[in-house]
């Protein structure tokens, strides 16, 4: 009973009243239910989500219509490409291209990024340009090389469309459909896609699990962390941040002598922020190949080995943490342990979660 | 149920109402002021230039330069002409970072009174460093914290340029109980809190954490529990000199 009174007391109810020129007043009384996040205690949340603004509170109306609109190519140009597209669950959201092909073919210069675990993300893109889900969602579907649409000309086509109006009414209170409440709906979607039920997960938060770590994984995991730049992997350094994998940084990792993609310099403008690309995640990092922004690694064992002996220690653009770091300071079989210890990250119910599918 | 929901909306209602009316027993004390305390990070007596070349220099005169610079301040507090002591916060984390700065604390509702002393610590306390979890500036996800090593009380990565003249990475990632520094107190002159906002000016001058301190052979420091070494004590006894009160306006 407790619990009833507490769900209902979630109960959002809103009442929007807009005046019209003829001076009567337009009298609309929808209401939503607040979506309960199943954030399992696992070891994710050491670190707390970033708080979900104000004007866009995550409903079960709102994200069952993100969830449609995620799957829905009526967003792209042509009607042929959705999210999904290039993000398929299956991939943890991302797809196996090195590029990903927009609706007339064009190809880009960036891998496309999983998505999961997004509210603890402060930025988005491999540059960090917007830092919002709420910004974040427009600019595909307005991407000439992505899927190329007037954003005028998709909300036409969904306030003509039969069932999207009364959806959107159902989430937002307003059967005119908005950019603003397009992009509301699939952040709201988006936040919901949450990743914390690896077998590291596991081990990692239930000492009494039977499953444990295997010898060679429980290696990888002390390579991983390790930070002796001569005898460790020193992963950890930007790979972490709690229990996320990823400080969310922007770091040159010197993929080359001098970039050739100036990544978060576009955005900041700071020469010193040229060829930095944002620390991605490592969870379900055997589900995401290809590799780097720029998806030029087809393999963990090319990454791993970028990382003990490709990359550019000279240039004037790398990193310090990697500036330290000994070339050729992991043997093979230790590469091996930290790839065995990555595999644990991979999270399988994320990929087949009925709630993530297509509607 | 129609019932149950209606009588909900009531309520909500009546507590909107309710909380449009002022007062409360909690009412600010009327000549209370608020104090912002805020951290001027220097290098050589200037403002940083954040990711730019190695122009600064160590007392050894090498050279070097600031990627990231932020540290955790904790229990600032002031003490008056009386001798009474206000305490402010618990625990600050400023960050000079090029794009979101963090470098001002603000305290509401400071008791009136001519302050001449601010004092704080330096990192963390046992305490509070050996926490699981943490909220705020103290949430892992500021890239302070250092899994079972637990915080970290000061990151800066940069470069500096070695006897060969080459660019070699600078990183000094200092946590563990060891390089804590407790009750660093400077006196200060000008602060008079009276129902008004005052910016008391703390200088950081990030070269003097490092007197004596050899990059060639210490470019890399990353504290580890157990593993405290006479880098680290000599930076804690440094960073007590390494700030200076400025001014207050």
């Amino acid at each position: 009973m407790k619990w009833k009174i507490i769900a209902l007391l979630f109960v959002v109810t809103s009442v929007i009243i807009s005046c019209r020129k003829d001076g009567k007043i337009n009298l609309n009384l929808f209401s939503t239910t607040a979506y309960q996040f199943n954030i399992p205690s696992g070891t994710l949340p050491t670190t707390t989500p970033k708080p979900i603004p104000l004007d866009n509170a995550t409903t079960n109306e709102g994200v069952a219509l993100g969830r449609m609109l995620f799957y829905d190519p009526i967003l792209s140009g042509n009607g042929t490409q959705s999210c999904a597209s290039c993000h398929l669950q299956s991939r943890a959201f991302t797809d196996a291209e090195r590029y990903s092909r927009g609706i007339d073919g064009s190809i880009g210069n960036r891998n496309a990024m999983p998505l999961f675990n997004l509210m603890w993300n402060p930025t988005f893109f491999w540059d960090g340009r917007d830092s919002s889900l709420e910004q974040q969602a427009l600019h595909p579907i307005e991407n000439p090389i992505e899927m190329k649409a007037k954003l005028e000309d998709v909300i036409t086509k969904l306030n003509n469309h039969p069932s999207y109006p009364d959806l959107f009414n159902k989430a937002f209170g307003s059967k005119v459909i908005t950019k603003q409440n397009l992009a509301k709906a699939i952040a709201q979607f988006e936040r919901t896609i949450i990743s914390c039920n690896s077998r590291y997960d596991k081990i990692e938060a239930n000492p009494f699990d039977k499953d444990t770590f295997t010898t060679a994984e429980l290696r990888g995991k002390l390579i991983f962390e390790g930070n002796n730049p001569s005898t460790d992997g020193d992963c950890i350094h930007c790979h972490t941040a709690g229990t996320t994998f990823s400080d969310y940084g922007f770091k040159n990792n010197g993929l080359n002598e001098i970039p050739l993609d100036s990544g978060r310099y576009y955005v900041t403008k700071k020469l010193s922020d040229i060829g930095k690309f944002k620390t991605p995640s490592l969870r379900n990092i055997a589900l995401t190949a290809p590799y780097m922004h720029d998806g030029r690694f087809n393999t963990l064992e090319e990454v791993m080995d970028h990382y003990n002996t490709g990359f550019h220690a000279t240039s004037q653009y790398l990193d310090p943490v990697m500036q330290v770091q000994v070339q050729g300071r992991l043997t093979k079989t230790q590469r091996n342990d930290v790839i065995a210890f990555l595999n644990t990250l991979t999270d399988s119910t994320l990929i087949t979660n009925p709630a993530y599918s297509k509607p | 149920m129609k019932k149950v929901i209606f009588s909900i909306i009531a309520l909500f209602a009546i507590a909107s109402m309710q909380s449009c009316k002022r007062g409360g027993s909690s009412a600010p004390n009327p000549t209370a002021g608020n104090v912002k305390i805020y951290f001027n990070n220097l290098a050589n007596g200037q403002n940083i230039d954040m990711g730019g070349t190695p122009i600064y220099t160590n007392a050894l005169g090498q050279k070097f330069s600031v990627n990231i610079l932020k540290y955790y301040i904790s229990q600032i507090r002031l003490t008056d002409d009386k001798g009474v002591v206000a305490n402010l916060g618990n625990f600050s984390l400023i960050d000079e970072d090029p794009t979101t700065p963090k470098k001002e604390v603000l305290f509401a509702n400071v008791p009136p009174g001519n302050y001449t002393n601010v004092t704080f610590n330096f990192g963390l306390d046992k305490v509070t460093n050996a926490l699981p979890t943490g909220e705020g500036d103290l949430d892992h996800s500021h890239g302070m914290w250092w899994g079972t090593e637990k915080y970290l009380f000061l990151k800066h990565e940069g470069n500096f340029i070695n006897a060969a003249n080459q660019n070699k990475g600078l990183l000094y990632h200092l946590g563990t109980d060891g390089a804590y520094a407790g009750n660093i107190s400077l006196p200060i002159t000008g602060l008079t809190v009276n129902a008004n906002t005052k910016t008391v000016v703390i200088n950081f001058n990030l070269e003097k954490m490092y007197d004596g301190i050899n990059f060639e052979t210490n470019n890399n420091m990353m504290s580890e529990v157990g593993k405290d070494n006479e880098i680290v004590s000599s930076i804690s006894t440094n960073i007590k000199t390494a700030f200076s009160f400025n001014k207050v306006q």
